[in-house]
């Protein structure tokens, strides 16, 4: 039995144009990719034509990844993140903004599947203050400028930067 | 030109991509000569990364593999053999990880799009217009001048940019290209000239003058190379726009 084909020699092989190769791509990586679409739409349908979107990326692009500069589970989750955020930036350019600023929709749906591990960090930053949270959460997932945050929330710019840092100065002491 | 003190205070935004454009490559082009700030834009980078691994987990639908292989298996035996041309090193040096965590940060911010050939982003953009009930639509037929032509033209409602895609158009003189011209009460503006490929294939980006929510109908003529101010010849293929969801 052959083993499993490393992360290299997959992404070599869909740089050679091998379909199956993509698949199993997404077999392990499918849903981390969807997860993070799922996170910053909050609409399946759409996450779900990021997700085909993030795939096509790779299919089109994989000769642009490169194992010294990141693994390939980085490179799909920003290439997921930065796709699903332009569709929700569309969006409110055509006046369809569909995610009110409300907490409590950011949150975890229920029954979702939680690896303790990978979920420290995003852990720790539903424990940080309401407010550096917020902006954290406004400006990473859901795209808005530091400029644009200040105006939606009515603050001066100096307070939503201060928020920020405070808060990922937080998150990565955490990290240490 | 932003001070060193402005630049560390934008590196966290920055870091969660809640800078603007101009802002983000000036940020990016101070941290590529500055192994402070590229450190510590680093390490920021680190946090960002954690936050999008680590949302919720939640699982897709099945139809989502069936649904890329259809995608992919089409475009496979038109794909060349890379492979053959192309071998990624192995190693990862720990003395390459504040690069590999900028690289990384910087494809958050989108640079990769920005180095990515224009041509493999608009067949992504044209896949989701197809797919989209809410874009702009066309589908254009050939005159008498090109029979068998056809093609659909695609935006966003109110983009200024837009696509064709075209089929079975004459391969033109090096001296002539195709032009294709927008139309709003009367008026045509100029979206772009093309030539097609050896099948009279094409795929194009067109610049709108204003949002295509506005332009009525598409017409495309024969134009001498570098395009004309207006139409100066017969329509070789056209078609009206259809609304959103209709």
């Amino acid at each position: 039995m052959n083993p499993a084909p490393t992360e290299v020699q997959l992404m070599q092989r869909v740089v050679g144009g091998d379909a199956d190769a993509l698949l199993m791509l997404y077999e392990q990586y499918g849903r981390i990719v969807y997860s993070v679409a799922m996170y910053v739409l909050q609409d399946p349908q759409h996450a779900e034509e990021v997700t085909q979107d993030v795939f096509m990326t790779v299919w089109q692009k994989a000769r642009m990844f490169d194992l010294k500069r990141g693994t390939a589970k980085s490179w799909l989750t920003q290439i997921a993140r930065n796709l699903a955020i332009d569709h929700l930036r569309r969006q409110r350019r055509r006046g369809q903004e569909s995610h009110p600023l409300e907490l409590a929709e950011m949150l975890p749906a229920p029954g979702t599947i939680r690896n303790d591990d990978q979920h420290e960090l995003f852990g720790h930053l539903q424990k940080l203050p309401t407010e550096q949270r917020q902006a954290i959460e406004m400006a990473y997932y859901q795209g808005y400028t530091h400029q644009e945050i200040a105006e939606r929330l009515k603050l001066p710019l100096g307070t939503v930067k201060s928020r920020i840092l405070l808060g990922l100065r937080k998150l990565q002491g955490l990290l240490k | 030109m932003l001070t060193h003190d402005e630049i560390l205070e934008l590196i966290p935004l920055t870091a969660l991509d809640a800078v603007s454009e101009v802002e983000a490559q000036e940020v990016k082009e101070h941290c590529a000569g500055c192994p402070t700030c590229g450190s510590i834009l680093s390490d920021y980078g680190y946090v960002a990364l954690g936050l999008s691994e680590g949302v919720p987990q939640r699982e897709p639908p099945a139809r989502l593999a069936s649904a890329l292989r259809a995608r992919v298996a089409p475009a496979q035996s038109r794909r060349f053999a890379w492979a053959s041309l192309f071998r990624l090193p192995a190693g990862f040096s720990p003395g390459m990880a504040v690069a590999a965590v900028v690289f990384v940060l910087l494809a958050g911010l989108g640079i990769w799009r920005f180095t990515a050939p224009p041509a493999d982003t608009d067949a992504i953009e044209v896949a989701r217009l197809q797919r989209s009930t809410e874009a702009v639509k066309a589908s254009i037929k050939g005159t008498d001048r090109a029979p068998s032509s056809t093609g659909q033209v695609l935006a966003d409602p109110q983009a200024t940019v837009g696509y064709l895609v075209v089929s079975q158009l004459n391969v033109l003189p090096a001296e002539q290209v195709y032009q294709v011209w927008l139309i709003r009460s009367g008026q045509r503006d100029s979206g772009g000239t093309f030539t097609v490929d050896a099948q009279g294939s094409a795929r194009v980006r067109l610049q709108g003058t204003v949002a295509f929510a506005s332009y009525s109908d598409v017409g495309v003529t024969v134009e001498p190379k570098g395009g004309s101010p207006g139409p100066t010849s017969a329509k070789v293929i056209g078609g009206s726009f259809i609304p959103p969801g209709r």
